[in-house]
């Protein structure tokens, strides 16, 4: 099971770092919302490993941030969904979407910080929070990465459905 | 041993900071940089890919200003069109290659592919997949085929670099105007997407559609690269200086093949 997580965070980290971050008007954070996915089905510790690998490869080959930013980033984003999954664990899916919504603009927010704080410590470079968080960015990332959930749910239960019919299972 | 199942996920924690630690301070990196080719060469496939979705989503956010943009640069391709016809210049010998450049500017040109542009740390950066094993170090200028000017290398890994692009708005580059070598300022980078060139003498003379170019005061670099042309000029009266807002000649998703260039008096 880790090696399919292992190679699961290799490919969310090709799609998010050169096809999704190639654009200029948002973000789409796959591993995040695998993470989000693993931690509200209670798979912890594969939530953990898949946090921690993601981050290995964003850190791996990130050119400016310090290596271990991102791996630090996603444990805490993990710890923080861990707690936060456990309150929202009943929620009904139009509340689903505003968890994801809310989860995705924080997301970009605790990257954002640890960017920062990892660029102006440890690198040559330096950096101002504006010019590393910007909000319309974060808002237009969350809302696509609620259609992607949305799509997400109505596929599952499109596919439950055709499924139950062409086997018979109720 | 039952110590190490005891305490499991801390010894992970400890080993991972140690590793965290080991890969920041020694040469641990390049013991892992046999992944990264593998790992880019997936990367550009997929940039590629993604240029079409990118399109789409340029297009459904800036679709209006977009139509204008290219209109007025319409306009502006004809009227050089036309210039370049007055001049009696053939579009094959526009067409400048790389080694053509190399002889004109008395440096050696590395020719890269560009494997992903993107945000990284609040910086409009782009990645070329050659680095510090191919000669490129932190500092050296970036060009196109056609003599524009892209940005400088700001960091060179073994196997790839990362360039900070002259539109990024921690950019600033020494200029001058192609028409006159006296004229003397600074291009800094706007919203990654524009330029403005600051520190213009008052007496300077400059107008739209001037061709702003690198100045021999700019560090690795040769005089002379394409910056940018005026489109319009701020002057306010009682100020040491005028500013003027540039067109740049390339577009950030349009960048494919670059070169690098490597100055001859650098070992």
């Amino acid at each position: 099971m880790r090696i399919t997580i292992f190679f699961v965070a290799l490919a969310a980290m090709l799609v998010d770092f050169f096809l999704a971050r190639s654009s200029s008007s948002m973000y789409f954070n796959v591993g995040f919302l695998i993470i989000i996915f693993l931690s509200a089905h209670r798979r912890y510790n594969d939530a953990i490993f898949m946090s921690i690998t993601y981050g290995f490869f964003l850190d791996f080959l990130s050119p400016i941030t310090p290596f271990g930013t991102f791996i630090i980033a996603h444990f805490v984003i993990y710890l923080i969904l861990r707690y936060a999954t456990a309150i929202f664990s009943n929620v009904s899916n139009v509340a689903l979407l505003a968890v994801i919504f809310l989860s995705s603009v924080s997301y970009i927010l605790v990257l954002s910080i640890f960017e920062y704080i990892g660029i102006n410590i440890f690198t040559q470079f330096s950096a101002d929070f504006v010019s590393l968080f910007s909000a319309s960015l974060a808002f237009k990332s969350a809302i696509l990465s609620c259609v992607f959930v949305l799509c997400f749910i109505v596929f599952a239960r499109f596919s439950a459905n055709m499924f139950g019919k062409l086997f018979f299972i109720k | 041993m039952r110590f190490i199942a005891r305490y499991k996920k801390q010894i992970a924690a400890v080993f991972l900071i140690l590793f965290i630690v080991l890969y920041n301070t020694t040469a641990l990196a390049d013991a892992f940089s046999f992944a990264r080719k593998p790992m880019l060469f997936m990367g550009s496939i997929l940039y590629t890919a993604g240029k079409p979705i990118n399109n789409f989503f340029t297009a459904l956010f800036k679709a209006n200003s977009l139509s204008f943009q290219i209109a007025s640069q319409q306009e502006a391709i004809a009227d050089l069109n036309f210039k370049l016809n007055e001049l009696g210049a053939g579009s094959e010998e526009s067409e400048q290659s790389f080694e053509q450049l190399s002889n004109l500017f008395g440096a050696t040109i590395i020719k890269t592919r560009v494997i992903s542009s993107h945000l990284s740390a609040g910086k409009r950066i782009v990645i070329l997949n050659k680095g510090e094993s191919d000669g490129i170090k932190e500092g050296y200028a970036v060009i196109t085929d056609h003599a524009v000017f892209v940005g400088k290398v700001i960091q060179a890994k073994k196997d790839f670099s990362a360039v900070l692009v002259v539109t990024d708005s921690s950019s600033a580059v020494a200029s001058s105007l192609a028409s006159n070598n006296n004229v003397q300022a600074i291009v800094r980078g706007k919203q990654g997407i524009g330029l403005e060139m600051d520190l213009i003498p008052q007496d300077a003379v400059i107008d739209q559609e001037y061709v702003v170019v690198t100045s021999l005061l700019e560090e690795n670099t040769p005089q002379g690269l394409l910056i940018g042309t005026v489109a319009s000029v701020k002057y306010t009266e009682g100020e040491l200086f005028k500013r003027a807002s540039l067109s740049p000649f390339f577009s950030i998703h349009n960048l494919s093949n670059v070169g690098v260039i490597i100055p001859n008096n650098i070992e």
